[in-house]
This record gives structure tokens, C-alpha cells and sequence, in this order.
């Protein structure tokens, strides 16, 4: 699943270096030879190859082959376009049309339609088959190329025509490009055992992150008189440095240890920074993160704060590994373009270096381990060739099926693809409880009723395994 | 897909030498590819060898002095790319020298092209990648599949030092030289395998149903690998030649007349030329074979080629063919969707110039062709480069992407049995598979097996049922394996072997008895 925006995952630390720092390269002979082999071989591939390749390709290849050796996904060399698209997944909004879509068989289906979003405006619904944009037909194009054509400026038009399920012809729809709400924290207050308890999910470290975060906990402290706090971090690739350094600062207090460290590198030497917590009197009462395997950065930062620093529960599932932290280069020889720079690592309290690939530790590790469970984790069911599944059938789907029946409590199906006796029970089941005609076959009909009931299912945060095991903390 | 150890290059190449050529210290290029090539057309290719020897001077003084007027862009690109070299350099935390970065960059500007055919080679790359158009290459004698990222032996050449160390159709590499190699990828075993002429590889292999991994040493040594094999085939009370030809290499139009000359003293009625899984190989050798078949035709060329020359497409060089009289039997081509490049070059010819069939599918489609480049600052390495496009007869362009066309189709539409394409069964840890289990992965083909081998009609879409069981246990009966209606590791490999020997049959294989029934009824 894929938001029409792509979010890297990224720390950013906004230490931004003098634009204008002397450049100047001086060859040894080594270098020399190495450099006029380079200018050799793009003579003669500007010269001779049949594509008659521009300069200007050429040496961007060049800087993205240097930029690829370093073999780390965190360095990236921005046009100026992505630059604004990188800075556009940090703000509250993003520019586009408001679907959430998945790659079913290369083809791109819209997962979700936002709400009051131009494609809900236009008509556009979850199930949907994006075939045509813009005139041009997509069927043969790859998933990432029809997403790239969907991808644009703000309020330039953008026509989709898409195949629905039981409609014979193509639907088309103009929209047009608009800023789409995307915020980055969302909250709610839950009673658990007559105790109010604060919810706050982060999806992203963002620009205005911190300022929302803390009114948001003020208010549930002084409206809601809160008696503990979950901090939901699953799915937060990160952010600024900054944010995550002034959110750790509302709950840590002073101490002999760092909330965290960073050791950033300047021609071999090592610069560390220790980041002090500055509170002096802890919350009275006790918080709980929530971390998944896609917590990367500055979402590892908050939690080994959180566990080491101030000795609150982590609840979930040890979390992606990514140690390193970038600083962002620009130059007048750069143009308006930006360098993303893996410039040095930050350490845990306990100054542990966590990074999947090399560091001292691959992940942040739950002091309370929580699995997920299959049913957050099945496929929408697409029948694109309008073939219902049914009895006695093998098909990657029918486990969708099975794991969705049984969630939903119409059984306790097998969960291997294969369509037997009972999971057609368990159909028959679904379709009398949602008053669907029953036959015992899922077509697209019942599929779409199955992916309604599974997203409902898992809206219900009662549900949710982490969510659950959080609150449940609080209980005792 | 199949792979033989030593391909490393899935670079499919039509082979034009153009001058420099590993030939540094001879600026004006004269070898024999290049010969071949002004044979055809004069003077072009000749100016083109000088017009490159001089820029490649010119990069020797300065590299930057290409003289065109784009100096300017050269120069602020330079700096560009001088400010993030130094910033990678200086600040990125893992510290790394900048000789890596040039040769790097190098490896950018070729990925940036976006031409899987545009190859940077180190001296040792160009030996592997100049054996692959020779009649043999270096290596131990096996051929492995790739399933689920483990290299599985499927066929262990038959002389070879494989053979004689005792390793076996069906087992998983995982050691090499003492290393473990279970936790790394397919392509990182093979690069290890690979290695020259008469050194020692110790290799170790899980076998199905042998708990310890059992290791061999062996010397790697030349294997032959011809690249055309003939024979003839008795159907229907007539003689079809069948000449199958694996790549266009150096010898490759020698034996081929040999071949072609031996069939003809036995009479043969008709000829099958199959170029399935073909990838190319060089110009000359094609534009010779052609040359055997194909009538003298003022208005059409066997082929064309157009290059890069002074940084624009040259007009088309029409290669043409020379026979007075075609050959008295007819000839059929076999492509499917691997044969590429002189492969194509071959098929579109037959079909288009001389009007005789192609049977298969629709070919790969590239429809570019190499030359070499050794300029002395690369020292030993090469670079080889797509410099130019070829064009059918009727001058379409065919190239997968952005071609006029994308692919040669065939006059007769055939694809293979599914028993062409299934992988090889494969059973990781020994796991077994019984009744009421489903796998598409494994279930499934083992179920097509067993349909084709003739144990049943079963269904075949991965569950295992009592009609599988069924038939697996007359299989297991048959071969004297156990019979418990289990898929075991030693029902796997017996499967496996049964699947070669299907598929070394002419007889199941569609495209040749499509050819056999059109030369022998026509």
C-alpha cells in the first residue's frame, strides 16, 4: 500500500552547512589518472552511443553511479522537483487528487478515496482500476509509471479513466490537483477502567509536528485530566531531528545520561553532540509507545529515549534499524538542487549505535513484544477478470478470504488458498449477515462487501493488538 | 530460465569491432572485425575509426577540449559534479577514498544511459565476456537454475570436472571454498564459483535426503561448449536437417558449414535452423550464414546498420545478399522469446528477404548492436558500447522500448508445452508435501509432471488431492522408489530427471514437430 505520495524515510538533521564553503578539489596523481579515465569514457559514450546521450544526463548518471556506491539508501541527490516533493511530506498537506492506492498485478487500484477530496468529488471509488490518464491509455504500463502520470502540480488538471467492476465500459473523470490535508498527528481520549487515557499517533516528524503535539497533550492534560499516555509511532519513517529532540523534552527530565547522541564526520574526525534532557519534574503519569518494524529514525529515537532515558514501556515489535541521520548540502554549483547526505549516526542513551546493516544492535526492541495480527495484515480482494472465487479452487486470494472470514467471525477456516468445504460455509455465512444473495461464491459484489467489513475492523481500534495491549497497561 | 555458470553477462550482444578495440597501441584499428565491416560499405566505418582515435587523443591532452561549443555546459556540469564529489568526501560517515568515486561515476554514466547493452568491462570481465563467443569456456561443467534465489544444479556436463568430483543433478550449492553461502543471493555464488583456468574450487552442496553438506574440490578447466550442434531427424519417412546454433561466435560459421554440408550428402528434405535461447554473437558471423541461403536482390537487403557518426545516425549500410539460386529444400527458423540480437537479425532475413517460416513466439527485441573501445587512459579494461541500431529488410527498426517494432513475430504462432517452462522441483530443509497440502510452487508442478509423463489427468492448480496421490503412487511404483504417496526429496529428483529426459525428446517439443510437420507435408 502506497499513499500517491512517497514518503521517504529520512532523519533529517537541520544543521544546514555555509552555502558557500570553498570547493576546491585538488587531483593527487592517482585522482588524475582516475578523473581523465572518467572524462575518457564519457567522451567517447557522448560521441558514439546510438541514444546520443545529453551532457547534462550524462553527468547527472555520473553523480547518481557515486551517489549509489556508497550504498546507503539515506543519500540522495534532489532536483529541485523532488526536493519540494521531499519537503512537501514533512508539512500538514500534499499536493494531489486524495487516494490511497495498492499495487494489484501491476495495476494501480484506489484503496481508499479520501474524503472531500477532488476524486471523491469526481466520483472515483475503492475498487477502482486506473486504466487511462490523461487520454493516454495505461493498461500496459507498469504500476509505477501509471503513478507517476497521476503525480502533479497543484491545480493542474489531471483526467483518470478507470475500470470498475461491473461497469463495461471505461469511467473517465476530470479532477484537479489540490493541497490534501495529511496530519501529521491524530488523537483521541479513551475511559479505560474509569481512567482517561490520551492517545497520540505521529506519522510523520514533520515542520509544524511539535507545535500540534503539544497543544494536543495540553489540551487532553487540562481538558481531559488524562491518567496516562499512548504515543502511537507505528508506520513513522521519521522526520526532523529537531522535533523529535523538542517532543523527547516534554516527558524526559535531567539526567546523567543523553536523551540522545550524534556523531556527525567532517574529513575523518568526529564531531559528538549530547542532547540533555532540560524538565525537572516527570508527568505524573506513565506513557507507553508503540512501535512497529516501520518505526525507522527519528521514531527510534523517541522510543530508546523513552525506554532508556525514562524508563517507560515500549509496547510492539522491534523496529526498522536506521542509525544514520542526513544533513542537507546545497551550492551555487548545484543550482537549486539538494544533496542529502548520510553525515553521521545518532546513539541511544546507553550510546548504542542502532542500524540494521552495521550498527551495534539491527532495531529498537519492545520491552512489551505485541505480533500483528493476520487480519491488519490481508490484501484487499480485487477480482479483476470479474472470475468469482470458489469451491474447490486454488488462488492466492481465497487466503485473503480465509484470514478476513476468520477475523470476522464466520469461522476458523484453513488460511492455505485452498477453497474447501467450509470456507464456503463461512462465505454463505458473510453473504446472509450482509444481506448479499447467497451462493456460497465470493464475486465481486461480496468482495467489495469483505474489504468494506475488514477496513471497519480494523478502524475499530478495539481490535488492534498494540492499541489493546496499551491501554491495557493502564489497567492494573 | 537457464544458466550456464560461466555466462555471466546476460549481455546479449551483436559484436562490431569498431578500431580501438583492444587494440591501444594500433590507433588505426586494423583487425579483422573492422575489415569485415568496411567490406561492406566503403569508407564510412573507416572514417568512423579515425574520427574516434582522434577525440580519444584529444581526451588524453585535456578531456575537455571536444571543441563543439558546449564547453560551457562542460564546464559548469564539472563543477557540479566536482562540489558533490567533495561534499561525499568529506562528509559522508563512512569515509571513502576517491579513487572508488571515479570508477563509481563511470558505472553512473553507464547505468544512466538506461542500456542494459552498454557494458564498462574490467580486463577479466572482457576475458569471460570474449569465451562466451568462443567453442568453450572456463569453468567446473555444470549448468544451474535459480530457484528461490539458491542455485540448483540441473545438469552436470558429462566430462567435466563437476562429474568427476561426484557432484549431482539436484543439489544446492552452499559452501564455496569453505565460505557459507546460504544467506547470499544466487548471483554472489555464481561470482564465486566463477574463476580461472586450472585454479582449485572447493564446493559444497546440500543433496535431498542427505543430512551433512558433502564438499568437492575440482580444478576448473575449458569446457566445450559448441556453439552449433546438428543431426537428423527421421519423421515420417523422410530426412529433416536440424542444425541448432547457441551463439554467433568466432567459429561459429565454420562448423556451421561443416554441419549444413554434412546434411546435405545425406539428402536431407527439409532444414530446421533453431535459434531459441540465442542471444547473438557477432555481425559477420550472421551476415556469412545468411550468405547460404538467401538470393542475390537489388532492391532489398539482408539487414542494415546505422551508426553514431560526428554525433549524428549515418545512413543505412545495406548488407546484401549473393546466391544465384536458393537452396532445393526449405528452411525453417525456430525463435522464441530469448533469441536476440544476430539471432533476430537471422530470423527477420529468412522471413522477410528469402520468404521462408519462422516458427515460436515473438523475439526479444534489440535491436542495437556493440562495438569495443580500449582508449589508453581505461588501460586493460574495454568498453562496449552500443553504437548503432540494425534494421530488417523493409527498414524497421526492431527494438523492445522504443523500436518501431518490438519484436520479430513469427509466420507460425507456437509456444512451448508447459513442461518446457516448469522450474525443477525443489524441496528447501526436506520438507515434504502429502494429501489435502496445497502449493502452487511446488504441488502444481509437480501435478503437470505427472499429467504429462502419462500417470493420470489430474488436477493441476496445486492441491493435492486423492487423484494426485493416486497418481504419484504409480509414479513412486514405477521407479522403485518408496511408495507412501509423498512428495520426498527422492520423488523430487526422480520427477526432475524424468522432466530432462521429456524434454530431450523431439518429439514433445512443439515448435520442432510444428517445423517437422510443415517441411514433411507441405
Amino acid at each position: 500500500m502506497k499513499r500517491l505520495l512517497i514518503l521517504p524515510i529520512m532523519l533529517v538533521a537541520l544543521f544546514i552547512l555555509s552555502a558557500c564553503e570553498d570547493i576546491n578539489l585538488t587531483p593527487n596523481g592517482a585522482n588524475q589518472e582516475e578523473q581523465a579515465r572518467f572524462e575518457t569514457v564519457m567522451e567517447i559514450l557522448k560521441g558514439y552511443h546510438y541514444s546520443e546521450p545529453s551532457e547534462e544526463d550524462l553527468w547527472q548518471g555520473a553523480i547518481q553511479g557515486m551517489i549509489d556506491s556508497l550504498e546507503d539508501p539515506y543519500s540522495v541527490y534532489f532536483t529541485e522537483e523532488q526536493y519540494q516533493r521531499f519537503r512537501d511530506s514533512l508539512g500538514e498537506t500534499f499536493v494531489g487528487v486524495g487516494v490511497t492506492v495498492e499495487n494489484v498485478e501491476d495495476n494501480v487500484v484506489i484503496q481508499k478515496v479520501w474524503s472531500d477530496s477532488p476524486a471523491e468529488r469526481a466520483g472515483l471509488r475503492a475498487g477502482d482500476v486506473v486504466t487511462h490518464v490523461d487520454g493516454e491509455d495505461y493498461r500496459d504500463e507498469s504500476y509505477l509509471d501509471t503513478l507517476l502520470a497521476v503525480q502533479g502540480e497543484e491545480g493542474s488538471e489531471v483526467e483518470l479513466g478507470v475500470d470498475r467492476s461491473g461497469v463495461d465500459e471505461i469511467l473517465f473523470m476530470t479532477m484537479t490537483r489540490e493541497q490534501i490535508e495529511n496530519p501529521t498527528v491524530t488523537s483521541f481520549v479513551e475511559v479505560i477502567d474509569g481512567k482517561p487515557i490520551g492517545f497520540i499517533s505521529i506519522n510523520t516528524f514533520g515542520d509544524q509536528t511539535y507545535d500540534i503535539f503539544k497543544d494536543t497533550l495540553e489540551t487532553m492534560e487540562n481538558d481531559d485530566a488524562i491518567e496516562g499516555l499512548v504515543v502511537d509511532l507505528r508506520n513513522n519513517g521519521g522526520g526532523r531531528l529537531d522535533t523529535v529532540l523538542n517532543l523527547l523534552d516534554l516527558f524526559l527530565i535531567e539526567s546523567d545520561k543523553p536523551m540522545f547522541a550524534t556523531e556527525s564526520f567532517h574529513e575523518g574526525s568526529i564531531d559528538r553532540t549530547e542532547y540533555d534532557a532540560s524538565g525537572d519534574e516527570r508527568k505524573p503519569y506513565e506513557i507507553v509507545t508503540i512501535i512497529n518494524e516501520y518505526s525507522a529514525s527519528a521514531s527510534e529515537v523517541f522510543a530508546a529515549g523513552m525506554k532508556q532515558h525514562g524508563g517507560y514501556e515500549v509496547i510492539g515489535m522491534p523496529s526498522y534499524g536506521k542509525g544514520t541521520m542526513q544533513t542537507p548540502f546545497s551550492h551555487p554549483n548545484m543550482n537549486e538542487d539538494e544533496l542529502h547526505l548520510s553525515n553521521g549516526i545518532w546513539l541511544t542513551p546507553n550510546d548504542v549505535w542502532v542500524n540494521h546493516i552495521d550498527g551495534d544492535q539491527s532495531s529498537v526492541y519492545p520491552t512489551i513484544s505485541v505480533e500483528r495480527s493476520a487480519a491488519f495484515e490481508t490484501f484487499n480482494i480485487y477480482l479483476l477478470d470479474e472470475t468469482p472465487l470458489r469451491y474447490d479452487t486454488v488462488d492466492e486470494r481465497n487466503a485473503q478470504l480465509q484470514i478476513k472470514l476468520n477475523a470476522l467471525g464466520y469461522g476458523d477456516v484453513r488460511t492455505d488458498s485452498y477453497f474447501d468445504e467450509a470456507t464456503r460455509d463461512a462465505v454463505e455465512a458473510f453473504q446472509q449477515g450482509q444481506g448479499l444473495s447467497v451462493s456460497g461464491e465470493v464475486d465481486s459484489e461480496t468482495a467489495i462487501a469483505l474489504n468494506e467489513a475488514i477496513l471497519d475492523y480494523r478502524n475499530d481500534h478495539t481490535n488492534d493488538p498494540k492499541i489493546t495491549a496499551a491501554f491495557d497497561f493502564f489497567l492494573d | 530460465m537457464m544458466k550456464k555458470l560461466l555466462l555471466v553477462f546476460t549481455v546479449l550482444s551483436l559484436l562490431v569491432s569498431l578500431g580501438a578495440c583492444g587494440t591501444a597501441e594500433d590507433p588505426n584499428g586494423n583487425n579483422d572485425d573492422n575489415d569485415i565491416l568496411n567490406g561492406e560499405n566503403g569508407n564510412d566505418a573507416t572514417d568512423n575509426d579515425n574520427d574516434n582515435d582522434n577525440d580519444n587523443d584529444n581526451d588524453n591532452d585535456n578531456g575537455t577540449d571536444n571543441g563543439n561549443g558546449t564547453d560551457d555546459v562542460f564546464d559548469s556540469e564539472l563543477e557540479r559534479f566536482t562540489t558533490v564529489l567533495e561534499y561525499l568526501q568529506t562528509y559522508h560517515y563512512k569515509d571513502i577514498a576517491t579513487e572508488a568515486f571515479f570508477q563509481a561515476a563511470i558505472e553512473g554514466l553507464f547505468r544512466g544511459l538506461d542500456d542494459p547493452f552498454s557494458s564498462y568491462f574490467d580486463a577479466s570481465e572482457y576475458e569471460r565476456f570474449q569465451q562466451s563467443l568462443g567453442e568453450s569456456f572456463v569453468g567446473v561443467g555444470i549448468t544451474v537454475e535459480n530457484i528461490d534465489n539458491r542455485p540448483v544444479i540441473t545438469k552436470v556436463w558429462s566430462g567435466s570436472p563437476a562429474e568427476s568430483a561426484g557432484l549431482q543433478t539436484g543439489d544446492t550449492i552452499t559452501h564455496v571454498d569453505g565460505t557459507d553461502y546460504r544467506d547470499k543471493t544466487y548471483f554472489d555464488i555464481l561470482g564465486v564459483v566463477i574463476g580461472d583456468e586450472g585454479t582449485d574450487v572447493e564446493i559444497g552442496v546440500k543433496r535431498p535426503g542427505v543430512e551433512d553438506t558433502i564438499f568437492a574440490t575440482m580444478t576448473r578447466e575449458q569446457i566445450d561448449n559448441p556453439s552449433v550442434e546438428s543431426q537428423i531427424i527421421e519423421y515420417d519417412d523422410e530426412s529433416v536437417g536440424y542444425i541448432k546454433v547457441n551463439t554467433f561466435g568466432d567459429q561459429t560459421f565454420n562448423l556451421f558449414t561443416d554441419a549444413l554440408n554434412d546434411l546435405e550428402e545425406a539428402n536431407i528434405d527439409g532444414l530446421i535452423i533453431d535459434m531459441r535461447n540465442n542471444s547473438g554473437g557477432r555481425l559477420t558471423t550472421v551476415t556469412q550464414m545468411l550468405r547460404l541461403f538467401l538470393v542475390e536482390n537489388d532492391e532489398l537487403p539482408m539487414f542494415s546498420t546505422q551508426q553514431i557518426i560526428n554525433g549524428e545516425m549515418s545512413e543505412p549500410n545495406r548488407y546484401m545478399a549473393s546466391r544465384s539460386a536458393p537452396r532445393d529444400y526449405d528452411i525453417m527458423t525456430l525463435v522464441n522469446q530469448y533469441s536476440a540480437s544476430a539471432s533476430e537479425v537471422f530470423a527477420s532475413a529468412m522471413k522477410q528477404h528469402g520468404g521462408y517460416d519462422v516458427i515460436g513466439q515473438p523475439t526479444y527485441g534489440k535491436g542495437t548492436m556493440q562495438g569495443g573501445f580500449s582508449p589508453e587512459p581505461v588501460g586493460e579494461d574495454s568498453l562496449h558500447i552500443s553504437v548503432g541500431k540494425w534494421l530488417t529488410p523493409d527498414g524497421t527498426w526492431v527494438n523492445r522500448g522504443d523500436g518501431d517494432q518490438e519484436h520479430v513475430y513469427p509466420t507460425i504462432d507456437v509456444s512451448p508445452s508447459e513442461l518446457f517452462t516448469l522450474r525443477h522441483l525443489y524441496l528447501p530443509g526436506d520438507i515434504t508435501y502429502e494429501y489435502d497440502d496445497v502449493s502452487i510452487a511446488t504441488v502444481k508442478p509437480m501435478q503437470i509432471m505427472l499429467n504429462a509423463f502419462g500417470y493420470g489427468e489430474i488436477r493441476h492448480d496445486g492441491y493435492f488431492d486423492s487423484a494426485t496421490q493416486t497418481a504419484l503412487e504409480a509414479f513412486q511404483s514405477d521407479h522403485d522408489l518408496e511408495v507412501n504417496g509423498t512428495l520426498d526429496s527422492s520423488t523430487a529428483q526422480k520427477l526432475n530427471e524424468s522432466l530432462i529426459e521429456y524434454r530431450e525428446d523431439f518429439l514433445n517439443d512443439l515448435k520442432v514437430v510444428t517445423a517437422l510437420d510443415e517441411l514433411t507435408n507441405p
